[in-house]
């Protein structure tokens, strides 16, 4: 309980915590020999523990600027009024909150939401700006998720060891998915975002601190994540557009996250497992390691994605091993893995299928057809970011080719 | 069968002296205590009484006087037990397994006048 309300109430009231504690277990020693004990003791303590906080928090205004600690408080307590089953664990707080976010029930979109607004403290606004979606949609899902996990009375800790191993990729899944939304430069406030990026990266460390989350693929996605945090603040450019990996500024790239990111995918190393996150790490690390766009081991990635399309492939990866192939083999091996993908369904309104198209056209010197490609691009994605970029290529073909003639 | 009062003093752990982990001990004492005494059918009641409310009230020439609250807890009744068992011994008996007399606790054990 110290660590849990240490948290919320940071380092500095360390002191603080450790009398309420004293004075709540005094309060129990008091009263439940004659009431009994309560049918929720951790819950109880953790109230009266709660309440007493609140209230030295109230008094005290050079606590102020730990308002946000007390929202947070508020929020959790709210999703744990219905639970009566629940028992609040003491350690471990934030974890155990995100594993019950992570509940089946819950679609992923919600997880998501849920995890970023009770566990990171994320406001309903703030998370519907980066998901682009209207404030009170976005509120009314968080009520839906706590409704929803309030009348399934879930336990309130990590699971047991058999829905453990599940749970656990279910919060993974649902921390690459953050840390991609984040990540993702196209949509939403960049400041969020980015804060967004390093909430992942934080309860991921969580994740592989803990002892049931000492394991190789934790280890590797908190690689993943570090390894592609290094390059958060140079993917974008003043005005705030997207910058391609060939022409971001490498000592803008956080060198700490880049070490630290290596560090975590050497120990990931140390099992027999081979997951999807150990694959994107090491993808992530090579272009972290290289001295520039040309010199990266290409052949080494390649590698890397053809064994991602075997555990893991998705349009993603496709497109990705094909930019891999076409450095490695040439341009026109990538156009000819593309043109294999064009028939793919899924794919048909995929606007990043014409714009690596529209890519290796251009690389290849096949301006007129790049031109076409970019256009195709255009007309697929509604995005403003992603339109400007795609314009600003097309203006450049467009000139090359009045150059050339 | 008779019936006994157990007046509860609180002991030390009122002024903060032990660690968190022997009150939760201390807790765990006490509440199996009750519990078991309830299982039993021997606790007719139990109550804790409201801290720092304790006043005295006395005829001194004539006025009366009120003395408290008392701030010393040490001196004060934190809660009564009421139980129905054979006889004194057994009375005598179970206060001495009371953990309330652990920690500088004070037990005062009555016999209710049937």
């Amino acid at each position: 309980m110290i660590s849990a309300l240490t948290h919320y109430f940071g380092m500095q009231n360390l002191e603080l915590v450790e009398d309420i504690v004293q004075e709540s277990l005094i309060k129990a020693l008091q009263q439940w020999p004659y009431r009994g004990i309560p049918e929720n003791p951790g819950g109880w303590l953790w109230q009266t523990a709660k309440n007493h906080a609140l209230d030295v928090l109230r008094r005290e205004a050079r606590f102020q600027k730990r308002l946000q600690g007390e929202i947070r408080l508020i929020e959790m307590e709210q999703v744990m009024a219905g639970s009566e089953a629940s028992e609040y664990p003491f350690e471990d707080d934030q974890l155990s909150m995100m594993f019950m976010g992570c509940h089946p029930a819950l679609s992923r979109d919600v997880q998501i939401a849920f995890v970023l607004n009770t566990v990171s403290g994320f406001s309903a606004a703030e998370i519907a700006r980066a998901f682009l979606v209207p404030e009170a949609t976005m509120a009314q899902r968080l009520v839906r998720a706590k409704n929803k996990l309030r009348t399934l009375g879930p336990r309130f800790e990590i699971p047991e060891e058999a829905e453990l191993a599940e749970r656990l990729d279910a919060v993974l899944d649902v921390l690459y998915l953050l840390f991609n939304e984040g990540y993702d430069a196209h949509i939403g406030e960049t400041l969020v975002r980015e804060e967004i990026c390093l909430e992942a990266i934080y309860l991921c460390k969580l994740a592989a601190k803990h002892v049931e989350g000492r394991l190789p693929h934790v280890q590797a996605l908190l690689a993943l994540m570090l390894l592609q945090g290094s390059r958060l603040k140079a993917r974008t450019d003043l005005e705030g557009d997207l910058v391609l990996l060939r022409d971001q500024d490498r000592s803008a790239w956080d060198a700490g996250m880049i070490q630290e990111g290596l560090y975590y995918l050497g120990l990931s190393a140390e099992g027999s497992e081979l997951s999807s996150y150990h694959l994107e790490a090491g993808i992530a690390a090579k272009h972290a390691v290289a001295e520039n766009y040309e010199q990266t081991d290409w052949a080494g990635i390649l590698n890397d994605y053809e064994a991602l399309l075997e555990i893991a492939p998705s349009l993603v990866v496709h497109l990705n091993h094909t930019v891999a192939l076409a450095m490695v083999h040439g341009s026109q091996a990538g156009l000819h893995k593309l043109m294999k993908l064009k028939d793919e369904p899924s794919l048909r309104t995929y606007h990043l299928l014409p714009a690596t198209f529209g890519e290796l056209y251009e690389r290849s010197g096949k301006l007129e057809q790049a031109e076409q490609s970019y256009r195709e691009a255009l007309t697929l994605t509604e995005n403003e970011a992603e339109q400007r970029f795609l314009q600003k290529k097309l203006h450049a073909i467009q000139f090359a080719i009045t150059q050339r003639s | 069968m008779s019936q006994f009062m157990l007046f509860i003093r609180n002991g030390e752990e009122s002024s903060g002296q032990l660690s968190p982990e022997q009150i939760q001990q201390a807790i765990q004492r006490f509440s199996e205590w009750a519990k078991r005494l309830r299982e039993q059918g021997k606790l007719l009641a139990a109550e804790k009484l409201k801290d720092n409310t304790g006043l005295l009230l006395s005829r001194r020439n004539g006025q009366v006087v009120v003395d408290g609250p008392f701030a010393e807890t040490k001196e004060t009744i934190g809660g009564y037990f009421i139980v129905e068992v054979e006889n004194l011994d057994e009375a005598i008996e179970i206060t001495k397994e009371c953990p309330g007399l652990s920690h500088g606790g004070i037990v005062e054990l009555r016999e209710i006048e049937g």
